[in-house]
């Protein structure tokens, strides 16, 4: 009795210090972060601006990865909710897997946001991410613009599709965003190859098909390290890439300098920076007012409804100052539940060099 | 317990108050024992005896926990194989100590090949390996058609012919022999005591580590009967019939 | 004379037995030449070498580490945190570094990673699944921890010896041959490679006949930490960069898959490394050879694990039939020439 005095009593202290603080800054929260795996530039910086706005925002965080296993993913995320967050953010190493992480936490009354991979369920509150599918029809609709004007008014050609590890669920939207347009036109013949989204095995698959095909017109790649193994391919086999129209899903660091220097024609970009931030954002809103503070299913949001610049520095740059890279988003639905249709930003030689870019923000070493 | 006397003649090998515990178990308690050049001592006694523990010992195996060892007068710590290779200590283990995979010659050479060359760049001496090899086995009567043939292909006698190669190249002051004569058909142990004697003529002394009594009284000059780790009696062959070694082995202690 | 007539035929049906792994490649490579028009050309033997000069070494470096009767489950990650140790220190931390100081760097460092399984191992006598597993996950971890994403802007001297070309001939091969022989020199040359074999075929006939255990496997050990590094080198070339991603994924299990079927034995004590790099070369082949059938890729990945298991099967009865005539020659066994 005499303990929940004490702690009730402080929390009171802490609830009108912040009060006091002005309506600004609001309460702290204890938030969680899940994420599926983190081996590459772009997850690194998904959860490193979790972190920081969870810092500007002077919330308690934890984040975790889950090593690409879905059950240590619902482990981490039952800790965490035991562990007294009030709130979690998730990217789904299995839509389907994830399902008992919902189900726990809505026992509690933590609501769930997921950010860059979906989770099967209703009760999620609102998915953040882009539409892989709609990223590879928009990235097709341009090669096929190229392959129109290369052949004189039609659409023909060879085209190598670099496919991502082929049960992946992002990597089957990837592919089918591609195939929705492509596979419209009969005269173009598409050659797989498998680089399972990492540099060392696209350039190898690459390699062997491209030996056996080495007249392609361009390349569709679902990822931005098998845009680089595949450029590399080419040049090995004395394969001009300049030549060759290729484009990727994904502007990572690796990427950006080939298309300043020609070998990648435009990479449509998503905003890995945004997903933790936007979800953590409408997190807080919803903990204070509860549904209302979501969006509704077909709003559009543009880049000056949603101010979430901090006005602090991180790696020398606003992370959230400009809102070019996701702006405008569609509010659908997914899953029986909302979602944040972030827009994706074309990246070519003349923006390559932009500020907003996230891999442009010279991270440390350590990231 | 008599001791021989050998006339003002100092031992080969002197053991004096070996311990060796394995864990909880007092594996050899206070073994004192000696052997002679040219002497071929028998080392008897049952399962558990601490035999196989002592020739360990003897042979750098393994480390003794206590007591003292000396070899041609010096006191020396027997810390390792090599130590012990180097004494001129040779041991023809139980198991045969050879590689399956890998060929007689080379099994005979195991730890320390010849080699040509120059400074670090010393390659095996193949060819040298193999007319050694070749020698040594012909000197023991075994015919193997190829000494670079598999070990694991050959008999256990040939394995056995390749173990002892390796103390007869390798100029041995003493022999020890562990159970050789195990798995051995009548002409295999034949081979075996006229090499034992052959050892004797060459003024080499010799350990005979065995469970056949029968083999061991044969050729031994003396018995050292062992039970639960000590050393239970010191006698000349001379002193003592075959049937008397096999009560007191039994038995586990000396017989009047 | 009909004996020793026939014993030449067992001699060269031993040999060809011997070196089986060859005969399967030839056929293999027959078969793709046969039903693949690019197949059967200089460029594409050319690539299937190149493609296998990284993970070639990783398989020379399990090789030995098998035939000396353990096995490391970290090579792939030595080789990992080495490129990535050193490109961050030659590019991020300590750009002053000339670019061949990468080259030395990355063996030493691949060295000291080894080396610290080999302590684990030989010293402390902990089994190696275990130890190496534990060093996996640790390398594997510190990678990402150094650097999440990819190291592109890497100096031409660490480039060169994965990616470079000499005489339109990429150096990586000569490298992974040249390492190759080295090795199997050794292993058959010397003594410390006798011992090797002796470690693995029966480490008790080896401490009892003087050698040193724990030095044994510290040196096995810090040797294929060596070769993994190494490979990290060339795997650097191969991509230009080094993302953290490097020598990941399923190189282990090929390090694996490659040596065993180039007739390294699981249990330790039998095996070369010109069988290894048959093994390897074998892999390479059916994966290019897959890929250029260019059928659905699922459907190739299938048809890469069919041949694959075709050859593990000639493989196994390629044993039985060595040791069937090892036995039978005249002469074995103590019988009559």
């Amino acid at each position: 009795m005499k303990k929940a005095i004490v702690v009730l009593s402080g929390l009171l202290l802490a609830a009108s210090v912040a009060w006091a603080q002005g309506a600004a800054k609001r309460s702290p929260v204890f938030v969680g972060l899940d994420t599926k795996t983190v081996t590459n530039a772009w997850e690194g910086y998904f959860q490193d601006s979790f972190e920081w706005y969870a810092q500007d925002h002077h919330d308690t965080w934890v984040a975790e990865e889950a090593n690409g296993d879905p059950a240590v993913q619902v482990t981490q995320c039952r800790q965490m909710i035991n562990s007294g967050v009030k709130g979690l953010i998730i990217s789904a190493q299995d839509a389907v897997a994830a399902k008992p992480i919902v189900e726990f936490a809505e026992a509690r009354s933590i609501p769930v946001f997921t950010a860059d991979a979906d989770i099967d369920s209703p009760k999620v509150k609102m998915y953040v991410g882009f539409s892989g599918e709609r990223a590879g029809q928009e990235l097709t609709r341009h090669l096929v613009d190229f392959l129109k004007s290369k052949h004189h008014g039609e659409v023909r050609g060879t085209v190598l599709e670099m496919m991502g590890p082929l049960g992946g669920a992002s990597a089957i939207q990837r592919s089918k965003g591609f195939h929705d347009i492509i596979d419209r036109y009969p005269d173009v013949k598409v050659i797989q190859a498998v680089g399972d989204f990492q540099e060392a095995p696209a350039k190898t698959a690459a390699l062997n098909v491209l030996r056996a095909n080495p007249h392609i017109d361009a390349c569709y790649s679902a990822n931005g390290p098998m845009a680089v193994g595949a450029v590399e391919a080419m040049k090995d086999l004395n394969i001009d890439p300049r030549q060759v129209d290729t484009v990727t899903i994904d502007a990572t660091p690796s990427v950006l300098p080939m298309i300043k220097s020609g070998d990648i024609r435009m990479a449509l970009d998503q905003a890995p920076g945004f997903y933790t931030a936007i979800a953590a954002h409408y997190l807080v809103a919803y903990l204070e007012k509860g549904d209302a503070a979501l969006p509704k299913v077909g709003e559009t949001i543009k880049a000056s409804d949603l101010n979430l610049n901090t006005k602090v520095a991180h790696a020398g740059v606003y992370p959230w100052a400009d809102n070019a890279s996701w702006a405008p988003a569609k509010i659908t639905q997914e899953f029986g539940h909302l979602w944040f249709q972030t827009g994706a930003i074309l990246v070519t030689k003349s923006n390559a060099g932009a500020g907003y870019l996230w891999a442009n923000i010279k991270l440390p070493p350590q990231a | 317990m008599s001791v021989p006397r050998n006339t003002g003649e100092r031992p080969l090998l002197a053991l004096q108050s070996i311990d060796k515990w394995y864990g909880e178990v007092h594996a050899l308690r206070h073994v004192t024992l000696q052997v002679n050049s040219s002497e071929i001592v028998g080392l008897i006694g049952d399962n558990g005896a601490g035999k196989s523990t002592l020739i360990k010992v003897i042979s750098g195996v393994v480390p003794r926990d206590g007591g003292q060892i000396w070899w041609k007068g010096r006191d020396v710590s027997l810390g390792s194989v090599r130590e012990a290779q180097a004494l001129g200590i040779e041991t023809v283990h139980q198991d045969r100590a050879v590689v399956g995979t890998m060929s007689v010659a080379r099994n005979i050479f195991l730890g320390r090949e010849p080699t040509r060359g120059i400074g670090p760049f010393r390659v095996l001496d193949r060819e040298r390996m193999a007319i050694e090899a070749e020698r040594l086995l012909s000197d023991l009567r075994l015919h193997i058609s190829s000494v670079d043939q598999e070990a694991r292909f050959c008999s256990g006698g040939e394995m056995q012919g390749v173990a002892i190669s390796r103390a007869m190249h390798f100029k041995a002051s003493l022999v020890i022999l562990d159970e050789p004569t195990t798995a051995l058909a009548v002409t295999g142990v034949q081979t075996v005591l006229s090499f034992i004697r052959r050892l004797k003529e060459d003024h080499i002394a010799c350990i005979f580590v065995t469970h056949n009594l029968h083999d061991v009284y044969a050729v031994a000059d003396r018995f050292l009967v062992m039970a639960r780790g000590v050393v239970v009696s010191n006698i000349r062959r001379d002193e003592v019939t075959v049937e008397e070694l096999v009560q007191m082995q039994l038995a586990g202690k000396a017989v009047a | 004379m009909p004996a020793t007539r026939r014993r030449t035929m067992q001699r060269v049906e031993l040999l060809v037995v011997k070196n089986l792994i060859w005969a399967i490649l030839a056929l293999v490579f027959l078969g793709f030449s046969v039903t693949l028009p690019n197949f059967f050309t200089l460029q594409n033997v050319h690539f299937v070498l190149y493609v296998a000069s990284a993970i070639g070494l990783l398989v020379f470096a399990e090789s030995l580490v098998l035939i000396s009767g353990s096995m490391d489950l970290s090579v792939a990650h030595i080789a990992g945190l080495s490129s990535m140790f050193v490109g961050a220190l030659t590019i991020r931390w300590c750009p002053f570094l000339p670019g061949w100081t990468g080259l030395v760097l990355i063996v030493i460092v691949g060295a000291i990673l080894g080396s610290i399984n080999g302590f684990l191992v030989g010293r402390m006598r902990i089994n190696p699944f275990l130890v190496t597993l534990s060093t996996f996950l640790m390398y594997n971890w510190l990678t990402f921890y150094i650097n999440r994403g990819a190291i592109s802007d890497v100096s031409p001297a660490l480039v060169f010896p994965g990616g470079g070309r000499l005489a339109g001939i990429f150096v990586a091969i000569p490298i992974m041959l040249l390492v190759c022989a080295l090795l199997g020199f050794v292993l058959t040359r010397t003594r410390f490679g006798g011992y090797i074999h002796a470690l693995g075929g029966n480490s008790e006939a080896a401490r009892m006949l003087g050698i040193s255990l724990p030095w044994m496997n510290f040196w096995v050990f810090t040797i294929a930490g060596v070769l993994a590094g190494l490979s990290g080198l060339l795997y650097i070339g191969y991509l230009a960069s080094i993302p953290s991603t490097i020598a990941g994924g399923d190189d282990i299990f090929l390090a694996f898959a490659g040596a065993i079927i180039g007739g390294v034995s699981l249990k330790g004590g039998e095996g070369s490394m010109t069988g290894a790099l048959g093994g390897v070369l074998l892999l390479g082949m059916i994966d290019t050879g897959t890929a250029m059938t260019l059928i659905n890729p699922a459907l190739r990945g299938f048809l890469n694990g069919l041949i694959l298991l075709l050859a593990i099967l000639i493989n196994k009865y390629r044993i039985a039939l060595r040791d069937k005539l090892l036995m039978s020659r005249p002469g074995a066994m103590g019988m009559p020439a």
